[in-house]
């Protein structure tokens, strides 16, 4: 049986109208489903999937979806997994709430922030777009609708902003499939940080983590999403966050990805109004047998919008980085800034980066320029700080730290800081005392 | 090449003993049968002219990979330096300051700084230094180098102007105290007070323990840090060695007396 025939198996032992969804939401359902089987899902003949396998969904049991009813919370907290702090935390363990690892008290006014699992049979209109189909999401958007039965739902009045940073973190504690989808929607001249963080338990088995945010933001609003991926090393992670800019709203979205046999992050920015600006920045720090797909689309449909594009790559032993990056500016969509860069080190021989910055351009008044590297590590940077001492494994460790910080350079926030560094350090097998290695 | 009897080192056992030393670069001889040694206290002047060999020498002694040594033997502080890795040469004292310090956007300045003293440290067995202390040391050395706070958290020598990266090898220098320091074109590009500030930094370090190697183009550095003895590289080879007048002869009338055919050169000529 091929993943996409589990898939529908998985979905038809649930039922279209399973635990009594609303209609809007059972309506969303079929038109998923109907969605699944005309796109079919991505082979490596599918131009946008070319350089990745999805033969690892074959070894994961698609139809265990729902959450663990067993759960050991004293040891995921011992265990260091969550962001501990005291702003808002809404932690989803095998794709569903849990209420007692989080933290929803004290928002401000003009603040709306809560799972939409549980509502979802009390009230149709309060979660019933979140189901809403998101465009250019393609099969793994249509899965998620499938299969998504919880997530945040985060709505900020016109000119709220949210100063603590939300922190969303997807918990993986059995094999199977988890979905998730967000949904955020930002007022006129409001503002928030949202911080999704993926991560598994060492030793669970095969699994699938899927998670799609829709972002929606008014005219002046302005968004940071941070996107950690740490998901356990059997896992593939499908991620995709989808945002329609308002008329000079500024979005800043970053991606750390650190987990997963095979993960793919999705990026599609759609500039819906004069003067936005996007900032994407990622980098993907991957060994083993890893392989790790960063996806990112920017549409400038109307003037004078800008955006940065700065995707960074690190790949050891036989691990496998891919970025495609496409900027499509257009008709009319003058005035246009856009800049795209992917830099991508090879530890090993038998590492591999394979890089597509693509820019489609229809408004002849505009700058836009895309760039792509593929190198080694600076032996001359190597030398220099060998020469002050320090053995060479930590010096490496210290460059590539170096390489990534530049991707990631101002998070805002310093437990997160804290926790990337903590995690990239781990990944790469060293006990750095990381507090101050980033510039 | 026989150096002048009194200029053979005193009784005391050199720190660094060069012999027969060849090395190339891309099958490019480049270094064609150096012996020199240093003893601890000393001062030595090294120059020459543009590819003489001045740089490699540096490197080769502090281990950059880059070169292939094909002859010869260095011994440092009584151990074969040659078998050691540069970051092992380092610990066991010897320090280079680069011509170009290379920029690492992205790595703390004050991260490598502390990464490198409790290197150092450790491998003399003492305890790493605690934050305050370390930044206590730090912040007292950059005063007297001149150097703003704000370097601290800047990334190693990004965005630096060419004398704040000398400045900034000078500080790691004075922390980590090395027995050997090889200063390689530290005066270029320099202006008078950010040379001052380097001469000061190197004339600090002067001790009965240490030996310090200037390599340098210009005489000017030699008027401000005084060597002991000076040697000057031609060819890959040394060509002549004397005392502190040997620059001005060679600020008097370049290199061309070393070419073949000149008149003789050595240390009782000039």
């Amino acid at each position: 049986m091929g993943a996409l025939e589990a898939f529908v198996k998985a979905f038809d032992a649930i039922g279209v109208d399973a635990a009594g969804e609303p209609a809007r939401l059972a309506q969303s359902r079929r038109q998923a489903l109907e969605d699944l089987l005309r796109s079919g899902l991505p082979t490596r003949h599918t131009e946008d999937w070319k350089y990745t396998s999805l033969r690892a969904l074959d070894a994961i049991d698609l139809a265990t979806t729902a959450p663990t009813a067993l759960l050991d919370r004293e040891a995921l907290r011992d265990a260091g997994a969550l962001l501990v702090s005291d702003d808002p935390r809404l932690v989803f363990v095998d794709g569903a709430f849990d209420a007692e690892l989080s933290h929803l008290n004290d928002l401000p006014p003009g603040v709306r922030l809560a799972p939409w699992g549980a509502r979802q049979s009390s009230s149709d209109t309060e979660a019933g777009t979140v189901l809403d189909a998101a465009a250019r999401g393609g099969a793994f958007e249509a899965i998620n609708r499938l299969f998504a039965r919880d997530g945040m739902a985060l709505e900020l009045a016109d000119g709220v902003c949210l100063a603590a940073p939300v922190v969303v973190i997807a918990l993986q504690t059995r094999g199977g499939a988890s979905h998730l989808r967000h949904a955020l929607r930002l007022g006129q001249g409001s503002s928030a940080r949202v911080i999704e963080q993926h991560l598994g338990v060492v030793q669970v088995g095969p699994y699938l983590a899927s998670c799609v945010t829709r972002a929606e933001l008014a005219r002046g609003a302005r968004l940071q999403h941070v996107r950690l991926q740490d998901e356990a090393d059997a896992a593939v992670h499908v991620s995709q966050l989808h945002a329609a800019q308002g008329e000079d709203s500024a979005l800043d979205a970053q991606i750390l990805v650190l987990g997963s046999r095979l993960s793919r992050q999705e990026i599609h920015i759609a500039h819906e109004a004069p003067g936005c600006h996007t900032d994407l920045r990622g980098a993907s720090v991957l060994a083993g047998e890893q392989h790790g797909d960063v996806h990112m689309c920017i549409e400038h449909r109307h003037p004078r919008g800008t955006s940065r594009t700065d995707v960074r790559g690190v790949f050891d032993d036989a691990a496998h980085g891919v970025f495609t990056g496409r900027v499509t500016v257009h008709p009319g969509a003058q005035k246009t800034d856009a800049g795209m860069i992917n830099r991508n080190l090879l530890l090993s021989p038998r590492a591999e980066a394979d890089t597509r910055p693509q820019l489609q351009i229809d408004a002849d008044d505009v700058l836009c320029s895309h760039g792509a590297a593929v190198g080694q590590l600076d032996a001359e940077a190597l030398f220099y700080l060998q020469s002050r001492g320090i053995a060479a494994p930590l010096a490496r460790a210290l460059l590539v730290q170096a390489f990534v910080a530049q991707a990631l350079p101002d998070i805002g926030w310093e437990p997160l800081r804290a926790q990337m560094r903590a995690r990239l350090a781990a990944r790469r097998g060293l006990e750095i005392e990381a507090s101050e290695v980033w510039a | 090449m026989q150096m002048p009897a009194r200029l053979q080192p005193q009784a005391t056992q050199p720190l660094l003993q060069i012999r027969g030393l060849r090395v190339e670069i891309d099958g490019k001889r480049v270094l064609d049968g150096i012996d020199l040694d240093i003893a601890p206290g000393e001062v030595v002047a090294i120059m020459g002219p543009n590819g003489s060999g001045k740089t490699t020498l540096a490197q080769v002694l502090a281990g950059r990979e880059l070169y292939r040594v094909t002859g010869g033997t260095v011994r440092f502080d009584g151990q074969d330096l040659l078998a050691l890795p540069p970051q092992e040469r380092a610990l066991a004292g010897l320090f280079l300051a680069f011509q170009y310090p290379v920029e690492i956007p992205g790595l703390s300045n004050v991260y490598l700084l502390k990464a490198a003293l409790n290197a150092q440290r450790k491998h003399r067995g003492l305890p790493e230094l605690d934050a305050m202390e370390f930044l206590q040391q730090v912040k007292a050395l950059m005063r007297e180098l001149g150097m703003d706070e704000k370097f601290l958290q800047r990334g190693v020598n990004e965005g630096f102007s060419g004398g704040e990266k000398k400045r900034n090898d000078m500080l790691q220098m004075a922390l980590l105290q090395p027995r050997l320091a090889i200063l390689d074109e530290t005066d270029s590009g320099l202006d008078v007070d950010a040379l001052k500030a380097v001469a000061q930094a190197v004339n600090a370090m002067r001790s009965p323990e240490r030996a310090l190697v200037l390599i340098t183009h210009y005489e000017r550095l030699l008027e401000v840090i005084v060597p002991d003895r000076m040697h000057v590289l031609w060819q890959g080879r040394i060509a002549a060695s004397g005392g502190a007048e040997l620059a001005r002869r060679i600020e008097r009338e370049g290199y061309a007396w070393l070419q073949p055919g000149a008149a003789l050169a050595s240390a009782q000529e000039v």
